[in-house]
């Protein structure tokens, strides 16, 4: 069975791929504001990818450009993007857990501070 | 329903819906990643756990019933690995993958906070428009991961970023918080902005394409994917015979 994959390529049905495409995609007119997605300008990828601070450095500059011409383009188009400071709503971690992330640096900062 | 004017076409507007389910025994790790994901789908359902793994359909159905068009499921295998499904239903395309490196917004090391229910900037590598898996992939994940405008559940904001990566034929996703200097008037918003990393992270292995949901003929399927049963098999034998080469 292994010789038989092994000889076997591996499937790349790219037509059928493209029409599947076709079926889902979302309707050409529709508004970037619908789907606010940003697509990078940069095609260089990550080499070592078990480096993990050049990698995670990557994806935080995708992200960072994403944010900024995603901002923008909200901005031109005379919308608020940013929280009010007075706006108080549920966010995705307590508070509970943001004091426990709080104390955590404290710790850290501190033993820092003790080696040095 | 009554018919507008015929020149007047209404805007399109995005109502997916995305089913979030897993399979039984999943461990305490890709469960939490699942209760992350539900936080940032604010269009999301959840459903109980799947009593099956091998007759995959009746997620469809269930898909059906709750009104979804979309389909996360978390099939966990021997207590240790997660295969995360994509799908469209009912008429497909889904993705399996093999999820890798999962990190949960629990951790403390991730600082970042972020409003629950705002819509968040999606972020793609340049990538994933070059080849017809990877277009297809994006627009699976946008599907999935954009939030409808003005849904009930979300907030007028956006304060984070989801991002999508290409590294080593793999697709990484990351949240970030923006975070946003107080500018002053006239300096613009973009300068002062810097991001923090919320979670939850994980590293997708696509290992098939099917055209249907949850089957149907295979689209794709990666060349440089191993099972990791293949894999801890492998470091098995490596291992064995330890005892018999010491006592020659």
């Amino acid at each position: 069975r292994i010789a038989e994959s092994a000889a076997r390529p591996p499937i790349y049905n790219a037509e059928a791929m493209h029409e599947k495409l076709e079926d889902i995609s979302w309707p050409s007119e529709a508004a970037w504001d619908e789907s606010l997605v940003i697509t990078g300008e940069d095609t260089a990828q990550v080499e070592n990818i078990d480096d993990d601070l050049s990698r995670e450095l990557a994806f935080y500059n995708q992200a960072l450009e994403a944010a900024k011409s995603g901002v923008q383009k909200l901005e031109k188009q005379g919308k608020k993007w940013q929280r009010p400071v007075d706006y108080y709503a549920e966010m995705v971690k307590s508070d509970e857990h943001m004091a426990r992330v709080k104390s955590q640096l404290m710790h850290e900062q501190t033993q820092i501070a003790e080696a040095q | 329903p009554v018919q507008k004017a015929a020149d007047t076409t209404p805007a399109w507007h995005n109502k997916e819906k995305v089913l979030l389910l897993s399979s039984r025994g999943i461990t305490h790790r890709h469960r939490h990643l699942m209760l992350d994901l539900i936080q940032l789908l604010p269009h999301c359902k959840k459903d109980a756990k799947l009593d099956t793994k091998t007759d995959k359909g009746v997620i469809s159905e269930v898909a059906d019933m709750k009104g979804c068009g979309n389909v996360v499921f978390f099939e966990a295998r021997k207590k240790q690995d997660l295969y995360l499904w994509l799908a469209k239903t009912p008429e497909g395309p889904s993705v399996k993958f093999l999820a890798l490196n999962v990190h949960t917004m629990a951790e403390l090391k991730l600082s970042g906070n972020h409003l629950k229910g705002s819509r968040p900037l999606l972020s793609f590598h340049a990538a994933f428009d070059e080849q017809p898996h990877l277009q297809l992939l994006k627009e699976m994940l946008t599907h999935m991961f954009a939030t409808p405008k003005r849904h009930s559940k979300s907030k007028p904001f956006h304060d984070h970023v989801v991002t999508f990566s290409i590294a080593d034929n793999r697709v990484w996703l990351r949240n970030y918080q923006i975070v946003s200097e107080a500018v002053k008037k006239g300096a613009a918003a973009q300068d002062g902005m810097s991001l923090v990393e919320v979670g939850p992270r994980v590293c997708l292995q696509p290992i098939k394409i099917f055209a249907g949901s949850f089957g149907g003929p295979v689209l794709y399927e990666n060349p440089a994917y191993v099972s990791p049963n293949k894999i801890r098999a492998a470091v098995k034998k490596q291992n064995a015979g330890k005892y018999a080469t010491k006592v020659k």
